[in-house]
């Protein structure tokens, strides 16, 4: 990205998509300038602003993991005008791309610990971009849970890569549905009620959440009922954002911007801040 | 340094000569208020009262284009475009006449956001190396002026190229800078008699009511914070539209929108407001400011709490306001900010330990 | 306004506490001569209260936002009438109002005593009978009041307002002159490029800060207003002549036969842009061509609310299949 224009996109193109559930899309792109893709780096949680030049702009977390940059994946939620515009391109369409942006998890502080990853729906969207890294750099991390839930079994993100990080032999994978269908045979209920029947220790642990805003909340307090502390609890926010440097002083929260400052903070963190979320 | 004199009368000649080098903005009186125009002949500058508006429009306009887009379909085949980004044109050299201290000031806090905060905003950088400022210095301060609140004064310096003093006749002027010295050289000597009258001038600043003590304003903000009864009576009045954020020179947030003609286009910055209720409202329908009181909570506390804390590492107490007033003047319900932040101070001594929401 | 007076409407509010959530009314804003809303919440609240010729804001424009609470409203006649419109349009409910009603013979306008002294250092303003005295750092300077009441006030023909609980004070007669639309009938006189170069010259000023819009009581879009609206997308958000101007005339339609012509959306403007001429002009038409006025009569349908098969005034040619 360009320091002196921080707002310039460079552009990419998209190289495949995938419909996750009936409103969840995923996107692979790449730079249309091959030096650049092969010379961009990246940490684990950073987001991009897609631009549909015409349309606009939005923040998305980069959703593959640095260890694999073949392409850079972003998952989108149809929920307003960028992302009904962004849902009806197709492979070989133009994009803008501003990344790396933001801060990105604190994977160095998690190494050696055991990693319980906690998602709703298209929350997952970040959890897959620390869980694939993790799960490529696998002997720096202890146990790996992944607790992952949706409204319905359509609603899950990443079908196919679930059945196989489940059967993968190193980590643990818990899904959960409100609602299941005929052919659902896993189990029913919300997120933070089947974090709180595993039990999960806090004991050397680091607990990544990330979700709708209900979701997190319940989570957090199931964490804190579990024994983890403030500084055990990692999380990424979502604000409404522009230009996504700090500079147009939309998404503050106190003197923090969450696209500078964040997206991802700890609970510790986000108790200093003001209680505006 | 030499004192010029510029009588009273020659002030439209002089900016004259001025927009023959630069882009000059002058401010003129329409209906009951002074607007900044671009200079064009028989236009007479009105320097006797303060712009209704900052002169924060000449670094940061209200629409900015930021790039130009376009789309081309390939001919072969229809089903694929692609676009073309291209960047806008650089600002020419802008002479600003009229604005006061206050608004000066207001200059190095839109450095700190657009300069100091870890990526350069290159069109503003551009613009700010390319503006300067002929300021008029204060003789009277207005009754919603209180630029000595947040470490400003009449005859502040800070920001101004060329200074200008009212005295008998005319101005004597002052400049601060070498763009400044350039800017007065026209301007003939100053005779002894003006320059005694400002010697005594400078000597004599005009009265104002003592500043109260607003240091310990960011700690009062954090310890009410959740009083939303608080926030709720100070924001009982408010309209939330823009014009405190838009008049005011220390604000400068906004909005990125792109605006199409056809397959081509322009991505824009334009002003947008904190005060408004769409201004954090998420894709998703969820709004973290959704009342009044919370986003004047917001307004006052980023002046009085979070830009102090963000800067306090680079010494005194700073405000992300001048004291200039317009924010009260103009409010069409008279919201007042120092009424806001003097009861804000008040109850947040009288408070226990952060109350939650 | 008199002490009895205030102590009248201290008293009535007192009263309707314990009915409302709270009352909106009136105080002292930063100086004399400037009035800002207060919320009053309990007794203690009352002694902040005020009423007088500086009291120029219409409280009826926090209505619409804050419909389903129970709230008092300190109303005078001109707010009234914006009350009784909403009203008209079952926009709000009645029963959940409390109004105090303040017979008033006018307020001041701000740009108007500008024109005749320095409004900067005021220390005091004293309405005394048709004159205003002011204190001023300097000394004392002496207005008509008449000749610094808005011009809304001078052709009133209701300033005891036409809804209302409770009734503060002795009703005023009607001292304000018919109202003839000359200053619409004056501009229309002009040529359309004369027009043209007046509103180009005004509206170029405009900031787009929809002061004008958020102060108006009628004004109900909120967040899906067309100046904010991307979808469909109606204005750029380019700050020009095209795009205010766009604003100002839909604006002026939306509200064609809903506008009381409080004034508040001229008084609100920072740069003193004559938007009020647009609505005053609405209005015009709509009283030649329906004879209505809003906000007057609670039973009366306003006219861009219903239609008739045959219109009195609208001659559309029988072109009926």
């Amino acid at each position: 990205m360009n320091q002196q224009t921080p707002y310039m996109p460079e552009l990419a193109t998209i190289v495949e998509t995938f419909d996750e559930t009936p409103d969840i899309k995923t996107f692979r792109v790449v730079y249309q300038d091959p030096a650049r893709m092969a010379a961009f780096r990246f940490e684990p949680g950073q987001v991009g602003q897609i631009s549909v030049f015409g349309t606009g702009e939005s923040t998305f977390v980069i959703n593959s993991p640095p260890t694999r940059m073949d392409y850079l994946q972003f998952t989108v939620m149809r929920v307003g005008e960028l992302t009904h515009r962004l849902h009806t391109l197709k492979a070989g369409d133009p994009i803008g791309l501003r990344a790396p942006l933001g801060n990105h998890f604190p994977y160095q502080d998690m190494k050696g610990k055991d990693i319980v990853f906690v998602g709703g729906g298209v929350g997952m969207a970040p959890l897959r971009t620390l869980l694939l890294f993790m799960l490529d750099n696998r002997k720096d991390y202890g146990k790996i849970t992944l607790i992952y839930g949706g409204r319905t079994p359509a609603h899950l993100c990443y079908k196919q890569e679930l059945k196989e990080w489940a059967e993968r032999g190193d980590m643990q994978v818990e899904l959960t549905v409100d609602n299941g269908d005929q052919n659902w045979k896993g189990r029913v209920g919300v997120v933070p009620a089947v974090l709180t029947e595993l039990g999960t220790s806090p004991e050397n642990a680091v607990a990544v959440t990330c979700g709708p805003p209900i979701m997190i909340r319940f989570t957090v307090q199931a964490l804190e009922k579990l024994g983890f502390k403030d500084e055990q609890i990692v999380t990424t926010l979502e604000r409404r954002m522009k230009c996504g440097v700090g500079v147009c002083g939309r998404c503050n929260i106190g003197d923090k911007f969450v696209c500078v400052d964040g997206p991802v903070f700890t609970q510790a963190q986000l108790r200093q801040m003001p209680q505006e979320f | 340094m030499v004192v010029r004199f510029l009588p009273a009368d020659a002030v439209a000649d002089v900016t004259a000569a001025w927009a023959r080098d630069y882009h000059v903005l002058a401010p003129v009186r329409e209906g009951s208020a002074v607007v900044y125009r671009t200079w064009a002949r028989d236009m007479h500058p009105f320097l006797g009262r303060p712009p209704t508006a900052s002169a924060k429009q000449a670094l940061l306009p209200q629409t900015e284009n930021l790039f130009n887009y376009t789309y081309r379909k390939d001919k072969d085949d229809l089903t694929r475009t692609e676009v073309f980004v291209s960047e806008a044109l650089p600002p020419e050299p802008t002479l600003i006449l009229g604005p006061r201290p206050c608004d000066a000031r207001g200059v190095r806090l839109l450095d700190r956001v657009f300069l100091d905060r870890g990526v350069t905003d290159a069109q503003y950088k551009a613009r700010r190396a390319a503006t300067y400022f002929v300021t008029v210095a204060c003789d009277e301060p207005e009754n919603t002026c209180f630029c000595h609140w947040t470490g400003g004064g009449p005859r502040d310096e800070n920001g101004s190229d060329v200074m200008l003093h009212p005295v008998k006749g005319g101005f004597a002027v002052r400049a601060l800078t070498e763009a400044g010295e350039k800017i007065a050289a026209s301007i003939p000597e100053a005779p002894a008699e003006v320059q005694k009258e400002l010697e005594e001038k400078l000597a004599n600043p005009p009265a104002m009511p003592a500043a109260p003590d607003l240091s310990t304003a960011p700690e009062s903000f954090l310890k009410i914070f959740g009083d939303m009864d608080f926030w709720m009576d100070e924001s009982a009045r408010c309209l939330s539209c823009g014009v405190c954020t838009y008049l005011c020179p220390a604000c400068s947030c906004f909005n990125i929108t792109d605006e199409n003609s056809g397959l081509k286009g322009r991505r824009l910055r334009t002003w947008d407001t904190c005060m408004s209720a769409l201004y954090t409202l998420e894709g998703s329908g969820h709004n973290p400011r959704p009342n009044r009181s919370h986003r004047l909570r917001n307004r006052v506390g980023h002046k009085f709490c979070y830009h102090p804390r963000e800067v306090e590492k680079q010494g005194a107490l700073e405000f992300s306001c001048t004291g200039c007033g317009r924010c009260i003047k103009s409010c069409p319900v008279s919201v007042d900010i120092r009424r806001v932040v003097l009861d804000m101070i008040e109850r947040g001594a009288a408070a226990a330990p952060e109350v939650k929401p | 306004m008199g002490a009895d007076r205030m102590a009248e409407l201290r008293a009535a509010i007192a009263g309707e506490l314990g009915n409302v959530d709270f009352v909106l009314g009136y105080s002292r804003g930063f100086d004399p001569l400037h009035a800002t809303p207060v919320s009053v919440r309990s007794e203690k609240d009352l002694d902040t209260l005020i009423f007088d010729p500086t009291c120029v804001q219409n409280l009826a424009t926090c209505l619409y936002g804050l419909r389903g609470k129970r709230m008092g409203l300190v109303v005078k006649g001109c707010d009234s009438r914006s009350v009784m419109q909403l009203l008209q349009e079952k926009i709000v409910d009645r029963a959940n109002l409390v109004l105090f009603g303040m017979p008033c013979d006018g307020v001041i306008d701000m740009a108007k005593v500008r024109v005749q002294t320095d409004i900067t250092h005021v220390r005091e303003a004293h309405f005394e009978g048709d004159k205003v005295r002011l204190v001023l750092a300097e000394g004392e300077k002496t207005l008509e009041k008449r000749a610094v009441l808005a011009d809304k006030c001078l052709r009133c023909r209701y300033p005891n307002p036409v809804v209302a609980d409770h009734m503060i004070g002795p009703e005023l007669p009607v001292t304000g002159v018919e109202d003839t639309y000359a200053d619409v009938t004056a501009f229309e006189k002009l040529s359309t490029q004369e027009r043209f170069d007046f509103w180009k010259r005004q509206m170029s000023r405009c900031i787009r800060c929809y002061a004008c819009r958020n102060a108006c009581p009628l004004c109900v879009c909120k967040h899906v207003c067309l100046a904010d609206s991307r979808e469909p997308h109606w204005l750029s958000a380019e700050a020009t002549l095209q795009e205010k101007w766009l604003f100002q005339v839909m604006h002026a339609l939306h509200l064609a036969g809903r506008c009381t012509e409080c004034g508040e959306c001229q008084r609100s403007c920072p740069e003193g842009i004559p938007i009020l001429l647009l609505k005053r002009k609405m209005n015009k038409e709509l009283k030649e061509l329906f004879n209505y006025e809003a906000g007057v009569s609670l039973d009366a349908v306003p006219p861009l609310h219903t239609f008739l098969m045959e219109e009195e005034k609208i001659k559309d040619r029988g072109m009926l299949w």
